[in-house]
């Protein structure tokens, strides 16, 4: 009986072998965002997206008519200076599974759900009343985030 | 008795010829030895951080427990590397046969690959005693396609606390000395056995201890691990200011458990600004003597910025190690490669087939 466990115990560890490591992989990525060499498209060409040259504009346009200084909504900031700081990845208040942006992710960036006007949201979409953002400008919020979320 | 020696290693080959259709791999890590008798590097090669030339006790234990079969005829005496008292031979030679399988992009675009004979490893190492037990001159040579000094070094044995001094070409130390090179825990830290350079190196060793230290023009690297039982733990550290100022660090261990030898390192990488974390783990199996079952896991975060699900590299490798006999080596492996679905070479799956002489 001892040599049958004995047997047993050896095919079930030489099996464990073979076949836990293939179900341990899987932490190969989807290359989403990524160039042939899985580097971020983008930092270092002309076609990256600035946060400063191209995002902050947006809020200041759009958004710091409300979201701005300590009464913000949600205490979101979107001022120069501090709205960096209050979007990468910190978690949303009002969907706190998701952080308001989350580099390389803009389809489970809150931010984007919120200007894009998903289902998925709590409250309004933004801007408050609109006139709501134009395809191209949401396609640059996308599009940075995608590249990182680079605070450049 | 010589009947029967050749009659076990002709069933052994068989045996192999017959998985190989099959199966077969890529990994080439032999520290599992190391891990498996529970002693350092140094005590079956030449260089004491491992690989290269066997040793008298290397070359020894090689055919009288890592070979299935030791065949030796009646007439035949015991094959002897010595040239004379001073002077001592040795060689690595494989032979691979290498099959490529083809994998698909994100479009659909399937690659086209081709299957290589290619020799990954021709080495002749010299070793000249100037005085018995203590200096030694070590000569590493790779005498195939794109010759060159591997290490030339001068060794200075039997200082202080089993110390010992080397000053000329050497291998860089820095983790586990894997013979394949490919692992991402040798690529990506850059410290593999084609990274060599001039400069020194040091080493303490007093019993189960080892702490080695090397620098070069442009790079310091230091590997200390210690030996308890069937347990090795182990740390690296290595700084290289050739193009930046970069850092690499890491762990290492091995544990042996009966029939089994398990080693893993993880190491950090920070390589001109960006942050990068390598993985490795090998599971070794001796099935019987002179039949080893291997299973290898590798994983690369190239960018830890970027979450591994986007970027992740990862392989897997299944493979048989047998010595069918004495002074011979066949190695059938199968490598499942994964990567980001844009990079097709990334994901070509490989098998491969190596034949082993050395001594």
């Amino acid at each position: 009986m001892s040599i049958s466990i004995s047997r047993l115990t050896k095919v079930l560890l030489l099996q464990s072998i073979i076949f836990i490591p293939l179900l341990l992989s899987g932490c190969s990525g989807d290359g989403f965002g990524l160039d042939i060499n899985g580097n971020p498209i983008g930092p270092g060409s002309s076609d990256t997206v600035s946060f400063s040259r191209d995002i902050q504009p947006i809020f200041d346009q759009s958004c710091i008519r409300c979201h701005f200084g300590a009464g913000a909504p949600e205490g979101l900031d979107l001022s120069a200076g501090k709205s960096y700081n209050n979007l990468v990845n910190i978690p949303s208040t009002e969907l706190p599974s998701l952080d308001r942006v989350e580099p390389f992710r803009p389809d489970t960036s809150y931010l984007v759900w919120k200007i894009e006007g998903d289902s998925g949201i709590t409250g309004e979409r933004m801007p408050f009343g609109g006139p709501y953002l134009a395809d191209q400008t949401i396609a640059l919020i996308r599009k940075w985030i995608l590249q990182g979320a680079l605070n450049n | 008795m010589v009947g029967k020696t050749e009659k076990l290693a002709g069933s052994v080959v068989l045996l192999f010829l017959f998985i190989s259709t099959l199966s077969s791999g890529v990994a080439k890590a032999e520290p599992y030895l190391a891990a498996r008798t529970k002693n350092k590097c140094g005590q079956c090669h030449v260089n004491r951080t491992g690989g290269g030339m066997r040793t008298p006790y290397g070359f020894v234990y090689s055919f009288t427990q890592l070979a299935a079969a030791h065949i030796r005829t009646d007439k035949s005496t015991l094959f002897d590397p010595n040239l004379n008292e001073n002077i001592r031979l040795g060689v690595n030679f494989r032979y691979s046969r290498i099959f490529n399988f083809g994998a698909k992009d994100s479009a659909g675009a399937k690659s086209n690959p081709q299957d290589d004979f290619a020799i990954p490893e021709a080495n002749l190492y010299v070793q000249t005693r100037l005085i018995e037990d203590r200096v030694t001159l070590y000569l590493d040579q790779r005498v195939s396609e794109g010759a060159l000094t591997r290490e030339l070094f001068l060794l200075w044995e039997k200082l202080p606390g089993n110390g010992y001094f080397k000053a000329g070409r050497t291998l860089l130390p820095y983790g586990l000395r894997l013979l394949d090179d490919e692992s991402f825990v040798r690529q990506e830290t850059n410290y593999h056995y084609d990274r060599h350079d001039l400069g020194i190196e040091i080493g303490l060793e007093p019993g189960q201890f080892s702490l080695v230290g090397s620098l070069t023009e442009d790079n310091f690297s230091a590997v200390s691990y210690y030996i308890w039982r069937g347990i090795r733990a182990g740390v690296s550290f290595a700084r290289n200011t050739s193009k930046s100022d970069d850092y690499t660090w890491g762990g290492f261990g091995t544990l042996v458990a009966g029939r089994f030898t398990l080693l893993g390192e993880i190491d950090f990488i920070d390589q001109e600004g960006v942050k990068k974390r390598a993985y490795f783990s090998e599971l070794d199996l001796l099935l019987r003597r002179g039949i080893n079952l291997k299973v290898v896991y590798d994983l690369f975060d190239r960018n830890i910025k970027i979450p591994l699900d986007r970027d992740g590299q990862e392989r897997v490798t299944i493979g048989l190690e047998t010595f069918p006999i004495q002074f011979f080596q066949v190695g059938l492996f199968y490598r499942f490669n994964s990567f980001i679905p844009q990079n097709i070479s990334g994901n070509e799956d490989q098998a491969e087939i190596q034949f082993h002489l050395f001594f």
